[in-house]
């Protein structure tokens, strides 16, 4: 009865961790999409997120039946209460890449010219995305404490980036805007950097789990900020296979993300999952 | 060495044990256990079977005295004083500690003969004094409503749940100060289980329970306290693992072992 407990868990986790793979991997083609104007590309990307909330809503179903049935405690249940949050956390990231793949759709469909300067802002700003939604992967898979206590500064790097690009919005001269619709329409694209921004901020929200997963705390982003990694390391108490399993078990789930943006740690097992062929 | 999580302090608690062993004859089946029963709270006792849990809740009324070749070494207070001491009378003891067992043990005499046994004892013989403590140690153990038309009624004639309850009742009638409850609810129904429980909470504020239990989520429900007892080594002593609050022994165990017992992967 464990054993299949024990599997249906490490299942859910590694769903949840796949779910992690696609929203990352999708946030790639959205971005893309509006940056080279492909609305073919950002059909698709709006359309795999849609794919990825109804794994989202099953991720959830699956968690409670397992609370109802199981009666889970212990890390077995912190487990399930992590992967709840971060589960509802990836939904609304997956609703930020749909509501940037719409705004690339929209930047085509309305023909609204961006100063370049901008569009290499917001190319800047998903750099820095991509390596927040690495690290907090990276954080995930290794159970890696200091990497949550890291995760604030690139999640600042975004925030920077973000508000780079609306002083820049603000300083370029008004556009021509014909009527209301088309300013809303303008607005909904300029606020691509704001998803973007949310996005990362969501990420690192989830990744703050890890503490409550591996330490039992219910620690909130000011305790995080002033904790130190030997403090941290202090608490951790026991966690059953569910939380321990081999990283590699959880790098398989999450192999398709780029090597240069999930950290040497995770880069290395994806490399080892790739060569054993597993 | 135990792991403590806000166990209760001394000063709060109805029952005291110090560098308690125990052993049956040559095998030591307990070892140095140190823990305080908060009053008027109940508290869980859990672990594999063999772990010396009921050995240990039977040692808090002198239960095992009964057993021959048995000794026991430490200190176990009640309200401040020693009930291993000299002078101390086991049956007065088990007075104030009283026993719910497993299997439901009703006396083959009516539901009202039941609950009068003890009060009897101890001198009380007015019919309108015995009628009292029967209506309302039944009232107290939730039963009153279903048999208080059928009081003559063979007390073994009843559903197992019920018989629990009535020899709940049978012990509420001499005012005992702990309760102690070993597996009171693994030979009854679902629906029996649950009417202990809530005659459980409802005693608490009153009275202290302890309560030994193969089930998790009942331990988990109705404890403030847990503790954690386990033998690691076949023939070695089993001994407190972790002791403390409920909530943090089933959400942030400390020890391995009890996180392994409770998610069910122990061994």
């Amino acid at each position: 009865m464990r054993k299949l407990f024990s599997s249906q868990l490490i299942e859910a986790r590694h769903e949840m961790l796949s779910i992690f793979e696609s929203i990352d991997l999708t946030l790639h083609d959205a971005v893309t999409a509006f940056v080279t104007d492909d609305m073919e590309l950002a059909r698709r990307a709006k359309k795999k997120t849609y794919k990825i909330d109804a794994r989202c809503a099953n991720l959830e179903a699956v968690c409670y039946n397992l609370i109802a049935t199981q009666s889970p405690v212990a890390s077995d249940f912190r487990l399930l209460q992590t992967i709840i949050y971060i589960d509802f956390n990836l939904q609304r990231m997956s609703d930020k890449v749909r509501r940037i793949a719409r705004a690339a759709k929209r930047k085509v469909n309305n023909d609204i010219e961006f100063p370049a300067e901008m569009v290499a802002l917001i190319e800047q700003e998903a750099a820095s995305v991509y390596q927040v939604l690495g690290s907090t992967v990276a954080a995930l898979v290794n159970n890696d404490l200091a990497a949550v206590l890291a995760l604030s500064e690139e999640d600042e790097a975004v925030h920077g980036a973000y508000q780079e690009f609306f002083r820049v919005f603000n300083r370029t001269e008004t556009m021509e805007v014909a009527d209301d619709a088309q300013m809303d329409d303008f607005r909904r694209t300029v606020m691509v950097s704001r998803y973007l921004d949310r996005i990362a901020n969501i990420a690192m929200e989830s990744a703050y789990r890890l503490v409550f997963l591996l330490t039992g705390q219910r620690w909130g982003a000011d305790d995080i900020a002033d904790a130190d990694e030997e403090e941290l390391e202090s608490m951790r108490i026991p966690s059953g296979e569910g939380v321990t399993l081999d990283p590699v078990s959880d790098a398989r789930y999450v192999s398709a993300l780029a090597p240069d943006e999930v950290g040497s740690e995770l880069a290395a097992l994806i490399a080892r999952v790739g060569t054993d062929g597993e | 060495m135990t792991v403590y999580r806000n166990a209760p302090e001394a000063a709060q608690s109805a029952i005291t044990v110090k560098e308690f062993n125990f052993w049956y004859g040559d095998f030591h089946a307990l070892t140095d256990v140190n823990l305080n029963i908060a009053k008027n709270k109940i508290t869980a006792f859990i672990g594999p079977s063999g772990c010396g849990k009921s050995t240990f809740l039977r040692c808090m009324n002198r239960m095992n005295d009964l057993i021959e070749g048995t000794r026991n070494e430490g200190t176990m207070e009640l309200d401040g004083s020693n009930i291993y001491a000299e002078g101390v009378d086991p049956v007065d003891l088990r007075r104030r500690v009283g026993m719910i067992f497993q299997q439901p043990n009703p006396f083959p005499k009516s539901i009202y003969e039941n609950v009068a046994f003890g009060p009897r004892l101890q001198g009380v013989t007015s019919k309108s004094d015995l009628d009292d403590i029967v209506e309302e140690s039944l009232k107290r153990a939730n039963l009153w409503k279903e048999v208080s038309n059928q009081l003559s009624k063979d007390g073994l004639a009843l559903s197992g749940g019920q018989q629990q309850r009535l020899c709940i009742a049978r012990v509420l009638a001499v005012q005992p100060d702990v309760l102690l409850m070993d597996e009171p609810c693994s030979a009854i129904d679902p629906t029996s289980v649950q009417k202990v429980e809530d005659l459980m909470a409802e005693l608490a504020p009153e009275m202290t329970i302890i309560i030994v239990t193969h089930n998790m989520q009942q331990a988990a429900r109705i404890s403030g306290h847990t503790a954690f007892f386990l033998q690691e080594v076949a023939g070695e002593p089993a001994t407190l693992i972790e002791y403390g609050e409920t909530d943090a022994i089933f959400t942030t165990p400390m020890d391995k072992r009890t996180e392994d017992y409770i998610t069910g992967r122990f061994g």
